[in-house]
């Protein structure tokens, strides 16, 4: 954890300035900052800037959403996370990465971490990101199309709408693709439709769902679960009745 | 003359934007979207159970299914319908989405062609006061519209986008009957006109999503029999109007729209008081519309829309003439393919005039009409 700690560090020193601090665009909740090891815990209000080197704790019923003049990001409770301008360091939770405004062509890379990986994002799109028991990190796209790298590695990964990649802790790499559907992730997912609306996103979800549909060639009465050891996650049944699901749609496809 | 009503009598120039305002909008959509959106359709599904996608599924990946009394105090038993990342059901595709986003459409040269084809049945042929004469019509238009890549936060607009539209119309009168009392004579050929006109426009949109058009247009008249021209116009105009959703699915659109048309007339049409060809005026127009999906896949729409417009003659023969123009219209399109659709539509329309426009129009002046008809249209983007 402290290797990739220090990693995170490091990468941010270079990138200092080049766009400006996340702020506080919306909040709810108890909502927490402290800025050091040692410091008091402190609230934090509407059109703050986040200090550096700042730990933010999302408690309960909390949601959060920061933007800066390229990203926005949003998180719930149970997210514990400390963020600078082109970076996220996500201790626990989730979190919904937006960057798909051209300026993002133009920014560094943003780096995701979690306690045990760190993993480069470039292009533009959305997606949801969610530590994992093991360290790792689970990714999924919503919108748009990502490059993703890890810190050693030469070659990029792509993440498009629907696709899950897990982030394998300890340096092991991406795990298998795994494709998810849109129409029941969309719906359920709080991050998404728990916070105010954003109509564009909202269009691009629209979109990348509807355009999904017409490809599914087989549903699985399974959901991904998390990833409690470096190689493997857990598939679970899913409840009939969830929505949009194979619960609401019995003709499998 | 539906069509051209529309433009010369009714909005000029605004075909895209009042007369049916969302369904060439959906048109638009359809022509712009297909190959996302509607990509994968006609490809295959294969029957639960096989696959013909080549991805590794994710029974095949590297997991382990657990029950719901197996997951023991693990981080998934905590994932409901309202968990922060949501549901995320496993399914296989065909292939995987282009990724591409909706507002990098727009950063990019898009253009739109659309061809239309209409027969129709017109209640008052010559629009005369007393009822005129029915007879059919045929229309063919060609629309051109070019849009610019859309800027972002240009002024006091969230989003503008330019645009360069071209139309071309030809309408033939009396060629056949649709009804048995429609006229077939031959002097209705002297109503075949043709109409040309191209728009520079732009449209924008600002923070509380109220639309603001701004175009200039140049118009003109033909006989395409003789090559001459009848009439040619300048028209600088602006409309500002907002959408509305209604029922769910349906977009009720409001428009107020005012222009004005600096005009010259080589020779005069057929039949007087149909186009504004009398002289420079100034035209305010109310526009209400609706355009109201009818299942769920997004083909078939219903488009009622009622306006009323005020067209005053500034000079120079006509000054002092006023008309008033409302329109009202049924229509439903259905949309067979992606970039082809039916349109059925009747419309009604009755126009009044001041004083001076009697004085100088006499039967010609105030009229009413009924029309309705069929058409086949084409819209394909690039």
């Amino acid at each position: 954890m402290l290797a990739v700690s220090g990693l995170h560090e490091k990468n941010l020193q270079g990138q200092e300035g080049l766009t400006s601090s996340p702020s506080v665009q919306f909040l709810q909740g108890q909502i927490t900052l402290r800025s050091s090891e040692d410091g008091l815990s402190q609230e934090i209000r509407k059109g703050d800037a986040l200090p550096d080197k700042s730990r933010v704790f999302c408690r309960d019923g909390a949601r959060l959403a920061l933007r800066n003049d390229c990203r926005s990001l949003r998180f719930m409770e149970s997210a514990t996370f400390s963020t600078r301008a082109d970076s996220l360091f996500l201790w626990s939770g989730a979190c919904l990465l937006d960057q798909r405004g051209k300026k993002v062509l133009r920014a560094n890379p943003f780096l995701l971490s979690a306690p045990e990986v760190v993993v480069e994002c470039r292009g533009r799109g959305s997606l949801i990101a969610e530590v994992q028991t093991s360290g790792g990190m689970k990714v999924i796209g919503l919108t748009g199309a990502f490059k993703l790298r890890l810190p050693e590695g030469e070659e990029f990964t792509e993440l498009r709408p629907g696709e899950l990649r897990f982030v394998k802790p300890y340096g092991r790499g991406f795990g298998d693709l795994v494709h998810l559907n849109l129409e029941t992730l969309i719906s359920t997912a709080a991050l998404i439709h728990e916070f105010p609306r954003d109509v564009s996103l909202d269009a691009e979800l629209a979109k990348v769902t509807l355009e999904q549909i017409p490809l599914v060639s087989k549903r699985y009465r399974a959901r991904v679960g998390d990833s409690r050891t470096p190689e493997t996650f857990e598939l679970q049944p899913l409840p009939v009745r969830t929505r949009g699901g194979p619960g609401t749609s019995p003709r499998p496809r | 003359m539906e069509l051209t009503l529309r433009f010369l009598n009714f909005l000029k120039g605004e075909a895209f934007c009042w007369s049916c305002p969302y369904l060439l909008r959906a048109f638009s959509s359809f022509a712009f979207i297909p190959a996302t959106l509607f990509s994968g359709c006609g490809i295959g599904l294969d029957s639960f159970g096989t696959s013909n996608s080549s991805s590794k599924s994710a029974a095949e990946a590297t997991g382990t299914i657990f029950k719901k009394d197996e997951q023991g105090d693990s981080k998934e038993g905590k994932q409901s319908q309202s968990s922060p990342t949501g549901v995320q059901e496993v399914v296989e595709l065909d292939h995987s989405l282009s990724g591409k986003l909706l507002i990098e459409e727009s950063e990019r040269f898009r253009s739109v062609l659309q061809i239309d084809v209409k027969s129709y049945r017109s209640s008052n042929i010559t629009r005369v006061e007393s009822m005129g004469k029915s007879a059919a019509a045929t229309e063919y238009t060609t629309i051109g519209r070019l849009e610019f890549p859309t800027s972002l936060d240009l002024l006091f607009f969230k989003t503008f986008t330019p645009s360069l539209t071209a139309l071309g119309q030809r309408s033939y009168f009396g060629q056949y009957e649709i009804d048995s009392s429609d006229s077939t004579d031959e002097a209705l050929r002297n109503l075949d006109y043709e109409f040309r006109s191209i728009t520079l426009g732009g449209e924008g949109r600002s923070n509380s999503d109220w639309e603001i058009n701004l175009s200039l247009e140049y118009d003109e008249l033909l006989d395409f029999r003789s090559h001459d021209k009848l009439y040619h116009a300048i028209v600088s105009s602006a409309s500002f109007g907002r959408d509305y959703s209604v029922f769910g699915g349906g977009i009720l659109g409001f428009g107020i729209a005012a222009e004005y048309a600096l005009t010259k007339i080589h020779q005069q049409y057929e039949v007087p008081g149909v186009f504004d060809d009398a002289g420079d005026n100034l035209r305010t127009a109310l526009n209400l519309s609706l355009t109201q999906p009818l299942d769920s896949g997004g083909r078939f729409y219903l488009t009622p829309s009622a306006s009323i417009m005020r067209t005053a003659y500034t000079k120079p023969t006509s000054t002092g003439r006023i008309d008033y123009l409302m329109h009202v219209e049924l229509a439903a399109v259905y949309r067979i393919m992606p970039w082809l659709y039916l349109r059925s539509f009747t419309n009604y329309q009755d126009k009044t005039a001041n004083e001076k426009a009697k004085a100088l129009l006499f039967n010609y002046a105030e009229y009413n009409n009924w029309d309705a008809g069929l058409g086949l249209g084409v819209s394909l983007s690039f």
